[in-house]
């Protein structure tokens, strides 16, 4: 049950009525755990024994740390934490680890091994790649350091927190919440809130038209073509085409999960403040993901050390939580190859510290127009962000590398861009479409998504938001994609 | 609670009368060959036993000619209408209707025994017959729901562009026969076409248990209500064969070792050269669809020689 389907909608409405029409908060929260798991369960029920066994395993050792925080500080109570801890990290990445990257560190093994001389042949496992497991574990695993660290006191009923740990708007694809914004909306009552709720449907609308409208037609083209035979030309229109793709894909979903959550009262975090108008790769990536970058900057990087041990030791930091990263989004060396390049493109501004003086709240400045200079840095941004989503959309680090030497080496010859000929009529059709969206973003980029438009007359709202839905509707494709990010 | 809730139930409102609008915006064709659905539906409730019941996609409605068995005991019931309705609604429809003392022929197209069906087919004909959609499986009614925007936007471009949601309409309601057979194309010159000789997957990729499933789903429907229920391999084109000779060899042992129903017509059996089909998919012409009901016949019932 994807957020872009008819079954969603109809889920959504009967939820809502249901949820509303009950008063106790008790009540609530049983209803939204029940219907998660119902949510959850559409894709395979086998898989709501693995997310019960995450919460049930965090509740548990939530519980256990809160109960020694009362003990006498010692190595004894030291020791029953570390143990409870591992016992959270041991099972969240041990889940991962079968379903994700077993057979990546068996294949490598492998390889390492046959290189030394070695015959080695462990066996491949075939398993589904359960849909949202890098998102909830880490949430919960989250949610375990921080009641580890005294942050976050433990949660004490079952309920709220399988609750919140399977919360079905943000259950598959995050935004990836900490434990002390999203379980205290579980503890308190809610009221039901008109101005939200109203507000929220708008942002459910326009993730809704930025994944049917934008992505998925922009995917058309990249799922054909994104392919190493291509010529140059055709590649570099289908990496700036992924580009967007994957921005309006997984910020759609984002949008609509937050919309949704806001139905039931609960206000999660924002996932994308429109990164490409970033004009740093470090600002990018507190634009891109935010509820991701976030967990790695506060679960890995500070950890590691942060910045508090030099800039050399800050430099490695870096790049070691930024290749990490790309590895969770795929156990493939390509994904790790394009952490690696986020990581080093950031690393010189965030090491010296510039990053922190940017003005991040307005992405592209106050101004009604970024300036030239502003422009050429969020160009340049772009196109190293670009370099990035070669190796990330390709199936191997070789492919991402033959895809760029054609670029390179064919996009100087202007008889080579004769190749795009072939694709007029897609491209006539959809860059309108996609000059509209970029130019909404920046013009309502002040706001935290593109329909907050108190100022009109709720005639003209309405005329703008039957335009959007009926308008996605006539451009949606006949097969359109799964979200990207349910694959990881 | 009670404004926001007039408001979103107006709103809604609206945009369900422009669903209206694009839903009766859009021509609807009466003899639309989705529609057949109904008449096989109606001839399997109504056929007087024992019925020879013939199960599977457009390949069985064009590859069986029941006037074959005629001049026997039993009334020919072709339900073959379309491959897009998949394995799983094929069986559910035919198992709906059996009957003590009926002979079944399953002989799906060989797609459907490593892939599905098309969510476009099954959509296409639960709208013009609405009562078909109890056929559905739960899996396959997941799928539906799950896409069921995109039946909308069909719609909408549909009632926009004033053109038909299924651009090929070669096929229409009439073009059956009283017993289900496809008629339409007796006597007419073949269509003119190239083979699509690909699309079989590599032996070893050959994944046919959902299909084996189903299979034995309609082998336990069949002991229940005490029909006979066999399995033919639908028509093959011989220069296909040749392509994926591994495939169809491994598909066939997997087809045998897994499945309950017998196997009365093998891939060897159902070879035919490229001139003895009609068009582009695996219909036969009326020749090639009589001798090979012919050997279906002498297989099924070697005691009533013709």
């Amino acid at each position: 049950m994807t957020f872009n389907s008819l079954t969603f909608f109809v889920f959504a409405t009967v939820v809502f009525a249901a949820y509303w029409a009950v008063r106790s908060r008790r009540t609530q929260n049983m209803l939204l755990l029940v219907v998660s798991y119902v949510f959850y369960g559409w894709w395979d029920w086998r898989f709501c024994g693995l997310i019960a066994a995450s919460s049930a395993v965090d509740f548990g050792v939530g519980l256990w740390l809160s109960r020694t925080q009362d003990e006498q500080p010692g190595p004894r109570r030291q020791r029953h934490r570390r143990t409870a801890l591992a016992l959270s990290i041991a099972t969240n990445l041990g889940l991962l680890g079968v379903f994700k990257y077993y057979n990546f560190f068996a294949d490598n093994l492998v390889l390492g091994a046959a290189s030394l001389g070695v015959s080695l042949s462990p066996s491949t496992l075939q398993l589904v790649l359960p849909v949202g497991i890098s998102f909830y574990t880490f949430q919960t695993l989250g949610t375990t350091i921080d009641v580890y660290r005294g942050r976050l006191g433990a949660c004490r009923s079952l309920v709220d927190y399988f609750a919140y740990v399977s919360f079905f708007p943000q259950l598959v694809a995050g935004p990836i919440e900490r434990g002390a914004r999203l379980l205290p909306q579980f503890q308190r009552d809610r009221r039901f809130d008109a101005g939200l709720a109203a507000d929220g449907l708008c942002q459910a609308l326009w993730g809704f038209v930025q994944k049917a409208a934008l992505a998925d037609n922009l995917a058309t083209l990249v799922n054909d073509y994104y392919i190493p035979t291509s010529p140059g030309p055709v590649l570099a229109v289908c990496t700036v085409a992924f580009a967007f793709q994957i921005y309006w894909d997984f910020a759609g979903y984002s949008n609509i999960a937050i919309g949704t959550a806001r139905l039931f009262g609960f206000s999660l975090s924002r996932n994308f403040a429109l990164p490409y108008f970033s004009r740093s790769v470090a600002e990018f990536w507190r634009r891109w993901h935010i509820s991701l970058s976030t967990w790695f900057r506060d679960y890995v990087y500070v950890p590691l050390g942060g910045n508090k041990r030099g800039r050399a030791r800050q430099a490695i930091n870096i790049l070691l939580t930024f290749v990490i990263s790309g590895l969770w989004h795929g156990a493939a060396w390509h994904f790790v190859a394009w952490g690696a390049i986020n990581g080093l493109a950031a690393m010189p501004t965030i090491v010296s510290g510039r990053s922190r003086a940017q003005p991040v709240d307005t992405p592209g400045g106050e101004g009604s127009s970024p300036g030239l200079r502003g422009a050429l840095q969020m160009l340049a941004t772009f196109s190293i962000v670009c370099v990035g989503w070669v190796f990330f959309r390709a199936t191997s680090v070789e492919a991402a590398l033959q895809i760029l030497t054609r670029i390179v080496t064919e996009c100087g010859d202007i008889a080579a861009w004769s190749s795009l000929a072939a694709h007029e009529q897609y491209l006539r059709a959809i860059m309108p479409l996609a000059v509209l969206g970029v130019m909404a973003e920046w013009l309502q980029r002040r706001h935290p998504h593109v329909l907050v438009l108190d100022a009109w007359p709720r005639w003209s709202r309405w005329a703008l938001y039957t335009m959007l839905f009926w308008g996605a509707m006539y451009v949606l494709p006949e097969t359109p994609p799964e979200f990207i990010y349910f694959q990881f | 609670m009670r404004g926001f809730l007039l408001r979103a139930l107006t709103f809604v409102a609206l945009q369900m009368l422009i669903g209206v609008a694009v839903w009766f915006g859009c021509p609807r064709q009466s003899d639309h060959y989705a529609a057949a659905s109904i008449d096989k539906r109606q001839r399997l409730a109504s056929a007087p036993s024992p019925r020879i019941v013939f199960v599977g996609g457009s390949s069985t409605s064009f590859g069986f000619d029941s006037r074959v068995f005629g001049d026997t005991k039993y009334t020919s019931v072709n339900m073959g209408h379309n491959r897009g309705l998949g394995l799983p609604f094929m069986v559910r429809q035919a198992a709906a209707g059996l009957r003590q003392g009926d002979l079944v022929i399953v002989s799906p197209e060989y797609e459907l025994l490593w892939g599905e069906g098309s969510d476009r087919t099954l959509i296409t004909h639960i709208e013009h017959d609405p009562a078909c959609a109890r056929y559905l499986n739960f899996e396959t009614t997941q799928r539906l729901m799950d896409g069921g925007l995109i039946w909308l936007a069909l719609k909408l471009r549909c009632a926009l562009h004033n053109s038909a949601t299924d651009p090929v309409l070669l096929f229409t309601r009439s073009s059956f026969d009283a017993s289900g057979d496809f008629a339409a194309h007796r006597g007419k010159p073949r269509r003119p076409h190239t083979a699509a000789l690909g699309g079989w997957p590599e032996a070893d990729a050959l994944n046919a248990q959902p299909a084996i499933a189903e299979l034995n789903w309609m082998a336990d429907r069949c002991d229940e209500v005490g029909a006979r229920c066999v399995f033919a391999f639908a028509p093959l084109r011989e220069e296909r064969h040749q392509i994926a000779a591994d495939s169809a060899r491994r598909l066939e042992a997997l087809i045998r070792a897994g499945s309950r129903l017998a196997v009365v017509l093998s891939i060897e059996d159902s070879l035919h050269p490229g001139s003895e089909f009609f068009d582009i998919g695996a219909h036969l012409v009326e020749s090639a669809a009589t001798s090979r009901t012919q050997q279906l016949r002498r297989v099924l019932l070697p005691e009533s020689r013709r």
